[in-house]
């Protein structure tokens, strides 16, 4: 596993309080019950606290899933 | 008495405005009153002690910041919107209780003379015929609701400030003895003994106790439909006003539960039976999307998860000609899986139950229809006046 997916791993636990091994790529909103609408506000907030990723319409829809996430992620690093 | 001037830098937008004068009220039991501006927020507290001001000024502050760090603009969508030339207006302006047509009972609460009080029966039985159309099968719900069922629906941490706590005295024959005697503090208040919080609160949405009857069940359809009117109860401190923003009201809810396809079109059904509603009452109205009044702490990210998902619409009445006042008479609501977790409700398919629900707030709607069409029945739209069994006069 690559720094970046371990970084992205980590994050998504964290901000749902799950463990790390229950993350993987295919992981998205609603499917699991820790990602649910409330997880889903977590982890938005997570994201704007952590890499200043402003809370809008847009990145509360677009980030719905591991893959977008760390797309966003990989784009900020760049 | 004192007053105090809080410099708003960089100033506040209109929408932010809003927010910051509901939550306001909420701030501090020292102001007694204030204007918000887009550069300022005069204030009036209580006392010129210093002290105090400095604990308001941390309080405004917060409540400010929250509200102005925490908005984002929303994606404003309207699904409708009706300009009819019908409404003569008679009714907008009119002081309902110098019109002896209602009496102020409380602060928040009114008793409804005939008039209002029949169009609330006439409204409801209308709405009625939109719960007939789902099918919906009637619940009957307390006004009181345990502390536990709103924990589980997350309402203490979404609406604090607007929670009612029913309350009762003490076991106790001394202390039950001693508030018989003296009920009132010298100042007019309740003695102490009755302000503790009970066991039990006022019901702020009847919708709740619904998803609490279904608790542990697997849905047999796709979609059930149920229909329930109750009193609820919202405080809402200063912004309190007349029917518009009552403490205790009547509301009717037609509530969908099942699949998610099935209740999202449900809600779409229930907009649009509420569209040709609003031709019949012939009401200057618009259905827009919204959000609900959270509080200061988590007002970000439940606003924007709320308009992201597009959870929530309004179905809003205006007051006067100019529409420069308007009012939520009903809501169209999609809560995703958030009651069916809570309260472990299955569809067929397996999952977790989708809710949602369409509400009316009864009063309100009476009220838009005196606003807009006046006092006299005889001026009220067809759909009004046709035989439903209900006095008015």
């Amino acid at each position: 596993m690559t720094g970046a997916a371990d970084t992205v791993k980590s994050f998504i636990a964290r901000a749902l309080k799950i463990d790390e091994s229950a993350v993987h790529e295919s992981l998205q909103l609603g499917a699991i019950p820790q990602w649910d609408s409330f997880g889903h506000i977590n982890l938005m907030m997570a994201l704007e606290a952590e890499y200043g990723v402003p809370i809008t319409e847009q990145t509360v829809l677009q980030h719905v899933s591991y893959a977008a996430i760390a797309a966003s992620l990989a784009a900020l690093k760049r | 008495m004192m007053e105090w001037i809080f410099a708003c830098s960089p100033p506040l937008s209109a929408p932010v405005q809003k927010a910051a004068r509901y939550r306001l009220h909420f701030c501090s039991p020292e102001i007694i009153r204030f204007q918000v501006s887009p550069d300022a927020i005069r204030l009036t507290l209580s006392t010129d002690d210093e002290s105090v001001w400095h604990e308001v000024s941390r309080k405004v502050e917060r409540v400010v910041s929250g509200v102005r760090d925490g908005f984002v603009p929303p994606e404003e969508r309207l699904y409708m919107e009706r300009r009819h030339p019908s409404p003569a207006w008679s009714g907008a302006g009119v002081n309902l209780e110098q019109a002896g047509l209602i009496k102020k009972a409380g602060e928040g609460f009114y008793v409804t003379g005939p008039l209002i009080a029949g169009l609330v029966e006439r409204l409801d039985r209308i709405l009625l015929d939109m719960a007939d159309v789902f099918g919906a099968r009637a619940v009957g719900t307390p006004a009181l609701i345990a502390p536990e069922v709103l924990s589980r629906v997350d309402y203490f941490r979404a609406f604090p400030h607007s929670l009612t706590f029913a309350c009762h005295l003490p076991r106790d024959v001394d202390e039950i003895e001693a508030f018989s005697k003296q009920p009132f503090e010298a100042d007019g208040s309740l003695a102490p003994a009755a302000s503790g919080a009970g066991a039990a609160v006022l019901s702020p949405a009847v919708c709740f106790h619904l998803y609490h009857f279904l608790e542990g069940t697997s849905l047999g359809q796709a979609l059930e439909s149920y229909t329930v009117r109750g009193r609820c109860f919202r405080y809402e401190a200063g912004a309190l006003a007349g029917l518009e923003r009552l403490w205790d009201f009547t509301m009717r809810e037609i509530v969908f539960v099942g699949e998610q396809a099935d209740v999202m079109d449900a809600r779409k059904r229930s907009m649009e039976w509420v569209t040709d509603l609003a031709d019949r009452l012939g009401l200057v109205c618009r259905i827009e999307s919204a959000a609900d009044p959270f509080f200061v702490g988590e007002f970000k990210q439940r606003t924007v998860f709320q308009a992201a998902f597009d959870l929530k619409y309004e179905w809003r009445a205006d007051l006067d000609p100019a529409a420069a006042d308007d009012l939520a008479v009903g809501s169209f609501n999609v809560h995703q899986t958030h009651f069916g977790k809570a309260f472990r409700i299955a569809a067929p398919s397996g999952e977790m139950a989708w809710t949602g629900c369409t509400a009316f707030g009864l009063e309100r709607l009476a009220l838009a229809v005196l606003r807009q069409h006046g006092l006299s029945p005889d001026g009220w739209p067809e759909i009004l006046k046709s035989d439903l069994s209900v006095s008015i006069e």
